[in-house]
């Protein structure tokens, strides 16, 4: 089967059509609403997977792209591609979503029909940012996810919805406002918006950032941070993470599941993408302090959901450090680590995910997510704490399940590049295990302390074809990853290839691990 | 310890905690590259075994009985690797498999027919009422102790070669078998009191049932495999081959063979092997007697010495106070930290009093805006005039500029 | 020497004023006989309707007219059909908001039409004095349609206020004619070429005209008027001055600082400045408060600072390369002012229907649950406050976006940053309206929270403002490319 570029079209805006027609529903008629947006969901989760084949092991460049000029003044093209960075993110997207649908079938009782449009303007977004290769198409899809998330969080979530909300819209947006300074600063300098064209123009012509090396590594680290910070805040890095925890606590559970699952990952995503083929100089000289920011947040996030009474802010702080890893991964610029960076964003997607659909399910029952209001709840609820254990065993990195190949190839991969890192890193791996096992034993293992736990109901139906279809995703991630690894392997060595300029400082890395900088200036030029 | 006895026969007794032993000894050409790395780990694994077998001794829990007893034989264990015998280390961990998991299924069946009681000074008098579980119980007590011809006195036996061979290697040599001689003491201690003696239960309340075939079959199993499993390194003993060192060869090389007895030659060697073996089984019969003497001629006695000697007792008892340890050094300090500094100060305070602050600095300054809109036109008309005269300043900065520093000269 | 007398394209050239004022004193004088507030609306619409469509029969005959006092070309084209879609939009809209209040209408539309021509005029004045005039013929209608609800006591205090700070300002402009027709000997813009960049009186001269103009659009700190004006006026009023006269208003500016060539050296760091206070005094003012009319006020303060943003852009691309970059950011600005006229007519179109009898229910919680009371209100509001943000998919992005492109093109990466930071600070208030319509419960109390009707007139109003808004932020090529060549590569040069 040979899809055509406008595939892709389809995948960004299909979700749009679909939240179309669930206006035209009566707003009481819940169930038809529900059941259309599951149907949506489930069609776009199924036209993704058309593009796997595309993008075959081995493929480089984008083997699926569209290009079609848009406005000329300033020259904008409707450029989308899809390489093996963003398929499995897109793919990740397209998964969660009617995930999130099902999970929320019996939790929206109000506005339904707003809710499931909000949540399929939601992918609308998400899968176009993943899916754009014109500067400009990129922000604004990332502008466009900004506000039915927004209104996610403050219209169905809890009591503190508003602050999360407007917090999360403002926090981010004043990132992405200096993005879009950046992206004006890139296109005054190369004359276009498309990614490719830029990167090409870049190499070719280092002059055209600054006509000394010097002027041009200052431009270049500015640049940079234009789009790091949008990025950093996004991911999030420590310390500009503060959004992460309330906006997760006072999320519905169908938003927490996408935010965690695949809006965190857009941060990890740009940096990918833009920061280091653009920047590679800069991203360089950043990395020590950026792998600095990672591993602080790596352990700080691991500490600080060990005391959280709130269990979602506990997995909400978990978010922070297991992003971290991924950060770690993506500033030691080596192979390894870099396609552990990305197998770890889609792990994490899948095991804290799960961890959210599992909190919200709990939620459903006792509506609350204090920790001491729960207790002894396997005896109740076996199946679902059973569930619950599998997600938390792959969320802190058991063999044979997916969180192990992400951390494990990070940790390799920077342990070649910067042991230190690694060393420092790994300390997170054991913390994780700390809060992890202590929250579940707090809430599962023991005896049932509160009256309530004693009667709540097992997973349903609904709930264990969730969970199933989740922890099969984790499992088949963590014994088939080669499957995966395979697929966004040539993406990595792209990016990698694109790091490597004239005008670079060039990092030669003898045995010892020492780094000697040389301005070399390209003869040819 | 607090799971059930089949799992922690299997992870207690075979699997989970010999894991570590087995990457020591998979990584043996790591090891055997640093002089430094063999002794550290010789020491350790000497001071355990010798430090678990104390805690041993005291303990009332049959479990913890056979959990520090498990500890001290991974000690074993480890000091094997340490001295170069890696082959040895396995073989022990092959012997304690069997014996060891023997002795918590057969712990499990005790505590089934006692209907879930664990300490053993409320048993007693038990090998009446549970014949089949006393029998391999007892097996696996002999083996464990190193009474020949029972698989553990082969592998134990082994090792203390091993650590007397090596240059340097007798005070671990004797570390090690007054372990020996601990080890055959509690574990005796451990049959005499819960199997000998006179009821310490009410036979009226606690009704000791034998346990069905289902849990005595394995038992019988393990027991078979306590008795024969040395077998395989026996002939060693007197000059024929070493099987199981023999099997491991491809692996480990002839290399450590060598390095422990290469010190001696061939009949030296022969003859000591045969010393040490009595020495050791002279030892383990020590051991028995006095845990005879002490448990079963003077019951008394045993309460005596704890009041006696308090403070070694309660030491022992409290295991060295190690978890405790733990738990106020690192622990708590680490939750503490995490809670309230790196939570709710740098967190909640910090961090977000920051974004919150500039949020609120923002909205602050809106208000002093706000404020200039008084209301007074006349006020407005002011402003007005100060606008254009800081219009008219700017166009005309540059001429003014001179002027002004003409002026402040 | 023969008498000078306009030739007939001269006439055709001021056709829409001429239809303007021709329709107002033709309601004027059919106020006694009919009552009919209904016949006087469709004649207003037809006057308004007619006076927009005749620029571009005006737009037929480019040239100068009557003696080089006006030039018609595709700049004033573009600006009359702005102010002539506003005047359209807000008659349009108006109907209700007097029928409910029990106003005039005949005078109301009248003065709407005398404001109307009085934009033209100042969009096409080739010549100072006509632009006065244009200025005050603007100027005195909105006074009086500011003070147009007599009985209150808030829409007399900002038709007084407007007054007395607008007649204050005036003096400056006059004043500043004065000056620059001492030092070049002429008040036509076209004839002053040649005059010496560093005379003292002229760059004076200029000063003072900015300043005046500068109060018209409401830069800081000039401003100081708009929120209590804009306050008190009748909500149509406010939608009136919100777009049309700040248009007039900058297209006076674009033409002299194009033409004048003196203008553009030295105001760099005026426009600079000007642009920075302005954008935070409108923001930060905005961020506490509560009464919507007020918030919508502040933003405008907001939104001149942003196209000041462009005037500095223009001017530091003279100072540092060479003219031809000034085009885009000129280009910028008109399409900033399209986008934006829409945005404010529609979003004070519905603040005056939400406002019920008398303006009661103008404050922040009485926009609660609006999503619930009003839908298609609430999302319609949204759109606009979601424009005034700089959402994409809307034409306030675009706008946004073609000005901080000017403004990085000359290498205005402070000024840029300086409106990002402000974009962010602006992004707070609007969300908090969106915030309090979707994310609050409606008032309990029922006379707040009465359904309220939108007559189809509104609705028309609304959809053309809204279509506009959505039209211009996905597919603004078009128009920016038309603004680019048409208006200005061939109107103002």
């Amino acid at each position: 089967m040979n899809p055509s570029p406008h595939l892709l079209t389809v995948l960004i805006f299909f979700p749009a059509l679909g939240a179309l027609a669930l206006m035209i529903l009566r707003a009481d008629d819940h169930i038809w609403i529900r059941r259309m947006a599951l149907v949506v969901g489930t069609f776009e989760f199924l036209v993704s997977l058309v593009l796997i084949p595309k993008v075959s092991v081995g493929s480089s460049g984008y083997p699926l792209e569209l290009n079609i000029p848009w406005i000329t003044a300033p020259q904008i093209h409707y450029h989308l591609g899809v390489d093996g960075l963003s398929i499995f993110l897109v793919i990740l997207t397209t998964l969660l979503t009617p995930i999130s649908i099902l999970a929320s079938w019996n939790s929206i009782h109000h506005r339904v029909k707003e809710f499931f449009v909000m949540l399929l303007m939601l992918e609308v977004g998400i899968v176009g940012v993943f899916l754009s290769l014109d500067l400009f198409l990129f922000f604004l899809f990332w502008e466009v996810m900004l506000i039915p998330m927004a209104f996610l969080i403050g219209i169905w979530g809890h009591e503190r919805r508003i602050y999360a909300a407007v917090k999360f819209v403002l926090y981010t947006m004043a990132g992405s406002i200096l993005m879009l300074v950046g992206i004006l600063w890139l296109y005054n300098v190369t004359g276009t918006f498309d990614l490719p064209v830029i990167q090409q123009a870049l190499t070719a012509r280092p002059d055209l950032l600054g006509a000394t090396a010097e002027a041009h590594f200052h431009t270049e680290i500015l640049l940079f941070l234009a789009f790091f910070v949008a990025f950093a805040i996004k991911v999030p890095l420590f310390p500009l993470h503060t959004w992460l925890p309330d906006a997760h606590v006072e999320a519905p559970t169908a938003g927490s599941v996408i935010l965690a699952g695949v809006l965190l990952k857009m941060g990890t995503y740009g940096m990918m993408r833009f920061c280091l083929p653009l920047f590679p100089d800069a991203s360089r000289k950043a990395a020590p302090y950026v792998a600095a920011l990672a591993i602080i947040g790596i352990i700080y996030g691991a500490l600080v959901a060990l005391v959280q009474p709130n269990l979602k802010k506990l997995v909400a702080y978990s978010s922070v450090s297991h992003l971290g890893f991924v950060v770690l991964g993506i500033f030691s610029f080596n192979a390894v680590a870099m396609q552990g960076a990305i197998y770890q964003m889609l792990a994490h997607g899948i095991s804290t995910g799960a961890l959210f659909l599992l909190v919200g399910m709990l939620y459903d029952r006792r509506h609350t997510f204090e920790i001491a209001q729960y207790g002894g709840l396997a005896t109740p609820m076996p199946r679902l704490s059973a569930f619950f254990l599998f997600a938390v065993l792959s969320s802190l990195g058991l063999p044979m399940l997916n969180g192990f190949i992400g951390e494990y190839l990070i940790l390799v991969g920077t342990y070649i590049a910067h042991w230190q890192w690694a060393a420092w890193a790994a300390t997170g791996v054991i913390l994780s295990a700390c809060y992890l096992l202590w929250s579940y034993q707090r809430v599962f293992y023991g005896e049932v302390t509160v009256e309530k736990n004693k009667t709540l109901p097992d997973a349903t139906e609904r709930e264990r074809f969730i969970l199933a279809t989740m922890c099969a995703v984790i499992l088949w991630m963590g014994i088939g990853s080669a499957f995966l690894t395979k697929r966004t392997a040539e993406a990595t060595n792209t990016i990698r290839k694109q790091m490597e300029r004239p005008w670079g400082m060039e990092t030669s890395l003898p045995a010892g691990g020492h780094h000697t900088i040389t301005l070399e200036r390209s003869s040819t030029r | 310890m607090e799971g059930p006895t089949p799992v922690s026969a299997l992870i207690h007794a075979a699997t989970m905690v010999t894991a570590g032993v087995y990457v020591v000894a998979r990584s043996h050409i790591l090891f055997q590259h640093s002089e430094t790395a063999l002794v550290v780990v010789a020491i350790v694994g000497c001071a355990t075994a010798f430090f678990a077998a104390t805690i041993g001794l005291v303990q009332t829990d049959i479990k913890k009985v056979l959990a520090y007893s498990t500890v001290s034989q991974l000690g074993y264990m480890f000091l094997a690797c340490g001295v170069g015998a890696f082959s040895a280390g396995i073989f022990h961990l092959m012997t304690h498999a069997f014996f060891k998991a023997l002795l918590f299924l057969a712990a499990g069946s005790v505590i089934h027919a006692m209907g879930g009681e664990q300490d053993m000074l409320r048993m007693g008098g038990l090998r009446k009422s549970i014949k089949y579980t006393f029998a391999t119980m007892f097996i696996a007590t002999l083996a464990i102790a190193g009474i020949p011809p029972l698989a553990g006195f082969f592998s134990k036996d082994s090792i203390l070669l091993s650590a007397y061979s090596i240059p340097g290697g007798h005070p671990l040599y004797f570390v090690g078998l007054l372990t020996a001689l601990l080890t055959a003491f509690y574990m005796f201690r451990l049959v005499f009191l819960t199997f000998w003696g006179k009821p310490r239960y009410d036979e009226h309340h606690v009704h000791v049932h034998e346990s069905p075939w289902s849990m005595l079959g394995p038992l019988v199993v393990l027991a078979v495999l306590s008795v024969v499993g040395g077998w395989l390194a026996a002939p060693a003993l007197w000059g024929g081959k070493d099987y199981f060192t023999e099997f491991l060869a491809p692996v480990f090389g002839s290399g450590e063979a060598a390095g422990a007895a290469a010190a001696i030659d061939e009949a030296a060697a022969h003859s000591l092997e045969i010393a040490l073996a009595i020495v050791a089984v002279l030892t383990a019969a020590l051991g028995i007697a006095v845990a005879y003497w002490l448990y079963l001629r003077q019951p008394k006695k045993p309460a005596e010495l704890a009041k006696s000697l308090q403070p070694v007792y309660r030491t022992l008892y409290n295991k060295y106070w190690v978890d405790e340890l733990y738990a106020a050094t690192v622990v708590r300090p680490l939750v503490w930290i995490s809670d309230h500094v790196l939570w709710k100060i740098v967190d909640v305070e910090a961090i977000d009093g920051t974004v919150n602050g500039i949020a609120h600095g923002a909205t602050a300054i809106g208000d002093r805006v706000r404020h200039t809109q008084s209301g007074n036109t006349r006020s407005y008309a002011a402003w007005v005039v100060v606008g254009a005269l800081v219009v008219i300043v700017i166009v005309f900065w540059p001429t003014l500029r001179p002027m002004i520093g003409m002026v402040t000269k | 020497m023969p008498i000078a007398t306009p030739s007939t394209a001269d006439f055709y050239r001021v056709m829409p004023e001429l239809i303007w004022c021709g329709f107002g004193l033709l309601l004027m004088l059919l106020q006694p006989f009919t009552k009919n507030r209904n016949v006087l609306a469709t004649f207003a619409f037809v006057g308004a309707a007619a006076g927009t469509a005749a620029s571009v029969l005006a737009y037929q005959h480019t040239g100068a007219g009557f003696f080089e006092l006006i030039r018609s070309d595709a700049f004033s084209l573009f600006f009359h059909l702005l102010v002539g879609l506003v005047a359209v939009l807000v008659i349009l809209a108006s109907d209700s908001y007097l029928k409910r209040e029990k106003l005039d209408s005949a005078e109301f539309y009248a003065l709407i039409f005398f404001a109307t021509a009085g934009m033209g005029v100042l969009s096409s004045a080739q010549e100072l004095l006509t632009a006065f005039i244009g200025l005050e013929m603007s100027s005195i209608s909105s006074y009086i349609l500011a003070g147009y609800r007599r009985d209150t006591l808030k829409s007399s205090e900002s038709a007084l206020k407007y007054f007395l700070l607008g007649s204050f300002a005036t003096g400056f402009f006059l004043y500043g004619i004065a000056l620059v027709y001492g030092t070049t000997g002429t008040t036509i813009l076209d004839a002053m070429g040649g005059a010496d960049p560093n005379s003292v009186l002229l760059k004076l001269g200029l000063a003072l005209i900015l300043i005046g103009l500068g109060f018209k659009v409401a830069i800081a700190p000039f401003q100081i008027w708009t929120p209590d004006v804009y306050e008190g006026a009748p909500t149509p009023v406010t939608a009136l001055f919100s777009a049309g006269p700040k248009a007039a208003a900058f297209a006076l500016l674009l033409r002299i600082f194009a033409t004048v060539p003196a203008a553009t050296q030295y105001w760099f760091w005026a426009f600079w400045i000007l642009a920075v206070v302005t954008m935070f005094a409108g923001n930060l003012g905005a961020l506490v408060q509560t009464n919507v009319k007020r918030l919508l006020a502040y933003s405008s303060i907001a939104h001149a600072g942003y196209i000041l943003v462009a005037f500095a852009a223009v001017t530091g691309m003279a100072s540092n390369t060479t003219g031809d970059g000034a085009v885009p950011a000129y280009a910028a600005v008109l399409f900033y002012l399209l986008g934006y006229g829409l945005v404010k007519v529609g979003a004070f179109t519905i603040v005056s229907q939400l406002g019920g009898k008398d303006e009661k229910y103008v404050s922040l919680e009485d926009y609660a649950g609006l999503s619930q009371r009003h839908p298609w209100a609430a999302a319609t509001l949204s759109l606009f406050l979601l424009s005034l943000l700089g959402l994409p998919v809307t034409a306030g992005f675009f706008g946004k976006f073609y000005i901080f492109k000017a403004a990085i093109n000359s290498h205005l990466v402070w000024l840029a940053v300086l409106m990002a930071v402000n974009s962010i600070i602006g992004a707070y208030y609007y969300l908090k309206i969106i915030v309090a319509m979707y994310m609050r419960e409606p008032s309990e109390d029922p006379a707040a929270s009465a359904p309220v009707a939108f007559p189809a007139a509104v609705s028309m109003v609304l959809f053309i403002c809204a279509a506009g808004t959505v039209y211009f932020g996905l597919l603004p090529n078009q128009t920016f490319r038309l603004l680019l060549e048409k208006t200005l590569i061939g109107g103002l040069k």
